[in-house]
């Protein structure tokens, strides 16, 4: 269990977080959405124990992180950037990780990194920016930690490999509890991961929300009314947003699956249904309400 | 949490990821220690058996002689191999910390599971196996090398000393290094940060000195105050103090304690984002930029007013304060646009570096002029070339070098004004009286000026230094009363402390030659060094300005003579203990010129002029005057023994070994007195073996000389001293 207490952190004159509380239990997939300069990846470090707050309090498993190599020894941190030594092979880099973390478990970093297809003996200079991020990942899931903290790192995954990244995420979480945290400016990258999502922005966190019950009191409804209907009869339903081509409607309510079904079976339609919400979908809702353009915020 | 065997197992790690180090310190290493000691064997193999060695055959010279370089080579100022210690020292530190100055090498470090406090550990301890294994190592081959061909087992010691007081240097140099990292954020920083540490402090105490002789009348013995230079800086320490071995290791190893305690508390508290910004702290930007705008602004002023005149001081003044400041506004912010950046503070450091050369320069605490309360004053002691000009003779040493095994001679100036003045007490009070109103009303600056330094001992127990620039003609009666003074001579010859019953041997020069007086019977030798004394101490101003001595006498105390022995003995040159220790034998010393003439020793108060001896008078005029307005005369040969003897009675000798200068003496035309047949005068210019050397004495220039070359009053004037 990872707990935010009122987070501050300064850059000389720049405020990257600002009163940031949160908590993210286990097994969770969190998502801390933002756009460039919200403070992800200072949030993020700050969970590492890189940097230290200016105030506030970090609490993984009840304790401070910052400078407490127990704590340490269960939190793998991947950069948007991971450095690693010069000349050095993926077996190299294993090697150090296993000196770091007692857990490391080398048969499943072969495993996986032969599943990514990367060549254990071929210098990671030579890898392109998308191999490096893949050896990211299967270092910090091999190192065996209880917590994932990733910086971007679907960002130069092609759609294959972070189809198999998120897999790989998705064995761990079940086999042994991984809770990974995703920073990302991109909702889309998260749509199918994250079960938690935190919406951080200039150094605030707007809000952090479980993914399903987002989505438990929002609906999507695409309907052909008849023709002496109108959208003005769903009176009854909390509409936020409407969408018209032609004669189909595309329409986002608020409100339970009864009522909105309810509603929907009330009124004359030629034809209805409910459709899946996108993530940005209910970011764009759910930002609305907070008085901000979620197209402002991210992508 | 990481248990002993993991931080091994950093350290192996670390040391890997730093392979290269290891083969650039073996490398260095390799040439260093085991190829020097080789071209040491090669080049003493080469060496012949010098013809003054009798005692010894070539093996074992040759042998002793590589021991010798192999000791100086390991020793505690052995150059090469502490410029390579102290190189690897650097870059060992710059490579184990430099992650420090990348945010994502940093970032990468700083989220492993180790604290800070073992990282900083495992870093020292693998920089100190990449360097010293590859030393050791290197160290054992060369000293076995060494002991093969010397037979000596004491390059054992030798070696494990040097790897010692190495070791030590390393440590300094490391430490400081790994400060400068951890205090700064990139490498710009790194690199002034290491500049700070090793010159900043060295430099304040060069401005203070400069500052104080410059604009003041200071007398503190400038050379012995920039000692403390190599005592403020460890760079400084390393290469240039003067200590023992024991004092080196200790105090290089506490240094190190304290500094690398230092960086690890810093680097504990070392903000990870401050990687990539010119200084970690942002707490030590002001105090670094205030010292050093102030020094640069500072210097650039004495500069300006030193090389051309006040007005470029203060425009030195102005383009050094806006420079040092704007670059290191550059520097802490990375931009080029911020170079005013706190102007407030830059105009406070303009302000007070003003007030300090103000201080200096217009004497704004009255140093200069300060009269102490003649009523307080206890003694004085004085020393001044205007009293005394042969003071090398006097106030030097020959020492030998500390490898008795050959031994040299090397020269050992006691050149500290300051501990003369501090150790005479003249005590008498008109001199006391006069002295301070004399000195403060007479200081001046002209080309006859000459430096008299003043000790005020006050009755309270201090002493008072100053300087003054006294012009040397002008001061007649008051510097009679101070040479004539028994405690002026007392401190400042040394022959007047020495004990009869320590004489064991006289030499005497001339004009020409240096001999041993050939005397056994002590009692007489004494005879000679107490009559001599009495004579010497009695020796007036007023006789020195009226007469020249044509001799001189050097008493050899035991200690004296235990020093040519060893010399001797082992087939050195003895002929630098001739140049020193020489007392003037006057005219006027009938005692001592009637004791010498027992010995044989006639005291000729002329120069000896022979029938086929030249002169030639070579006129330095004209490098200085427009010589044909002048229209003087090509360098004039003399041949005429009347004109030699009336042109020499005008003259001083100069090549003589004691020089009486009270009198001035005109440098215009130079006499060369030739020992040699008039045929070989264009060829005898050279052999200065050969050749005396005279000035005239500037008030009996004989008129024909003057109207000769032309001669005008301002002329002799300006040439003379």
């Amino acid at each position: 269990m990872i707990e935010v207490r009122n987070l501050h952190k300064r850059f000389d004159e720049i405020v990257a977080i600002n009163d940031i509380s949160a908590s993210i239990g286990e097994g969770q997939v969190f998502g801390l959405i933002g756009t460039n300069g919200a403070g992800k990846s200072t949030l993020l470090k700050m969970l590492a124990g890189i940097l230290k707050p200016d105030s506030g309090e970090i609490l993984i498993d009840e304790m401070s992180v910052f400078e407490n190599p127990k704590v340490k020894s269960e939190l793998f941190y991947i950069s948007d950037d991971q450095f690693y030594f010069q000349n050095d092979t993926p077996d190299d880099m294993k090697n150090f990780y296993k000196t770091m973390y007692r857990k490391f478990d080398s048969e499943r970093f072969y495993h996986l990194i032969d599943g990514l297809g990367l060549d254990k003996n071929r210098k990671i200079s030579t890898f392109s920016k998308g191999m490096k991020k893949q050896l990211s990942v299967a270092l910090g899931v091999a190192a065996n930690t209880k917590y994932l903290l990733c910086d971007e790192t679907f960002d130069g995954l092609d759609p294959v490999m972070r189809q198999a990244v998120k897999s790989i995420f998705a064995n761990d979480i079940e086999q042994r509890g991984l809770t990974p945290i995703i920073a990302s400016h991109n909702l889309r990258e998260l749509e199918d991961i994250c079960d938690h999502v935190g919406l951080l922005h200039k150094g605030g966190i707007l809000f952090t929300r479980d993914l399903e019950d987002m989505k438990l009191g929002l609906h999507k409804i695409q309907c052909v009314f008849a023709e002496e209907t109108t959208i003005d009869d769903l009176k009854e339903l909390e509409i936020l947003s409407t969408k018209q081509i032609g004669s189909i409607y595309t329409i986002t309510v608020r409100g339970t699956e009864e009522e909105v079904m309810d509603t929907m079976r009330g009124v004359d339609t030629i034809f209805f249904e409910m459709v899946p919400l996108t993530l940005e979908e209910i970011f764009i809702s759910e930002t609305e309400v907070k008085g901000y353009d979620i197209k402002k915020l991210v992508l | 949490m990481i248990s002993k065997s993991l931080f091994f197992k950093l350290v192996k790690e670390d040391i890997k990821h730093r392979i290269w180090l290891f083969a650039i310190s073996m490398l260095s290493l390799f040439f260093a220690c085991p190829v020097a000691v080789a071209v040491f064997i090669s080049e003493s193999n080469n060496t012949a058996l010098p013809f003054y060695m009798k005692d010894i055959d070539l093996i074992t010279f040759q042998r002793a002689n590589i021991y010798k370089l192999f000791s100086c080579w390991y020793g505690i100022k052995g150059f090469y191999i502490i410029f390579v210690i102290t190189m690897l020292a650097i870059i060992a530190g710059v490579s184990g910390f430099a992650y420090l100055y990348n945010e994502r090498k940093t970032d990468f470090w700083h989220g492993m599971p180790i604290k800070r406090k073992r990282l900083f550990a495992v870093k020292i301890c693998s920089s100190v196996l990449i360097v010293w294994v590859p030393y050791i190592l290197m160290s054992i081959i060369a000293t076995a090398i060494a002991l093969v061909k010397t037979g000596r087992a004491s390059c054992i010691e030798v070696m494990l000393i040097g790897l010692l007081i190495h070791f030590s240097q390393f440590m300094l140099v490391y430490g400081t290094t790994v400060l400068v990292i951890i205090l700064t954020g990139n490498f710009v920083g790194g690199l002034c940060g290491l500049g700070m540490f090793s010159f900043f402090l060295p430099a304040v105490v060069e401005i203070g000195v400069l500052l104080f002789e410059e604009f003041h009348t200071f007398v503190e013995d400038g050379i012995k105050i920039r000692e403390i230079m190599y005592h403020v800086s460890p760079i400084m320490w390393v290469f240039y103090s003067d200590t023992t071995e024991l004092s080196k290791i200790v105090c290089s190893l506490f240094w190190t304690f304290i500094l690398l305690v230092a960086a690890e508390k810093l680097y504990e508290k070392r903000d990870s984002e401050a990687a990539g910004r010119a200084m970690a702290f942002r707490i030590t930007e002001s105090p670094i930029r205030i010292v050093s705008v102030l020094a640069v602004s500072i210097v650039a002023y004495f500069f300006g007013d030193r090389t051309f005149d006040t007005k470029w001081g203060i425009f030195a003044f102005i383009i050094g304060l806006l420079l040092s400041h704007c670059i290191i506004e550059i520097i802490y912010n990375s931009d080029f646009k911020k170079l005013f950046n706190h102007k407030l503070q830059m105009i406070i450091c303009g302000a007070v570096a003003c007030v300090i050369i103000v201080i200096f320069k217009l004497d704004i605490f009255g140093y200069d002029t300060y009269r102490p309360d003649v009523a307080k004053i206890d003694s004085v002691g004085i020393n001044s070339y205007i009293l005394e000009n042969n003071q090398d003779l006097y106030n030097t040493n020959l020492d030998i070098s500390e490898d008795l095994e050959y031994p040299s001679v090397y020269y050992r100036y006691d050149d500290n004004i300051a501990d003369i003045t501090d150790n005479m007490a003249i005590t008498d009070e008109t001199i006391i009286n006069s002295l301070p109103d004399y000195l403060v009303e007479n200081d001046c600056v002209g080309t006859h000026t000459k430096a008299f330094y003043v000790t005020y001992h006050m009755k309270s127990g201090r002493n008072i230094r100053r300087l003054y620039q006294i012009d040397e003609y002008s001061s007649g009666e008051l510097m009679t009363m101070i040479y004539n003074n028994q405690d002026y001579k007392e401190a400042t010859y040394p022959i007047l402390q020495m004990d009869e019953s320590e004489i064991v041997g006289i030499n005497y020069t001339t004009l020409t030659d240096i001999e041993h007086l050939k005397c056994d019977d002590k009692n007489k030798m004494r005879e000679l060094f107490e009559t001599y004394k009495e004579e010497f101490t009695d020796l007036t101003y007023e006789t020195r300005a009226k007469e020249n001595p044509t001799l001189c006498l050097q008493f050899k105390d035991k200690e004296f003579q235990k020093k040519i022995d060893i010399i001797r003995k082992r087939g050195g040159d003895v002929g630098s203990f001739n140049t020193i220790n020489y007392y003037p034998v006057y005219p006027s010393f009938t005692k001592t010129i009637a004791l010498l003439k027992e010995y044989g020793i006639d005291y000729n108060s002329k120069y000896e002029i022979a029938d086929n001896m030249q002169m030639k008078i070579i006129d330095y005029l004209s490098d200085s005057y427009d010589t044909d307005e002048a229209g003087r005369a090509d360098d004039y040969i003399v041949t005429d023994k009347k004109e030699i003897e009336e042109i020499l009675s005008n003259s001083i000798c100069t090549s003589f070994i004691y020089s009486n200068r009270i009198n001035p003496i005109f440098y215009g035309l130079e006499i060369q007195l030739y020992a040699s047949p008039a045929e070989d005068v264009e060829y005898s210019d050279y052999d200065y073996s050969r050749t005396a050397y005279f000035y005239f004495k500037t008030d009996s220039i004989p008129e024909y000389i003057k109207e000769k070359y032309s001669l005008t009053d301002d002329i002799i004037s300006n040439e003379s001293e």
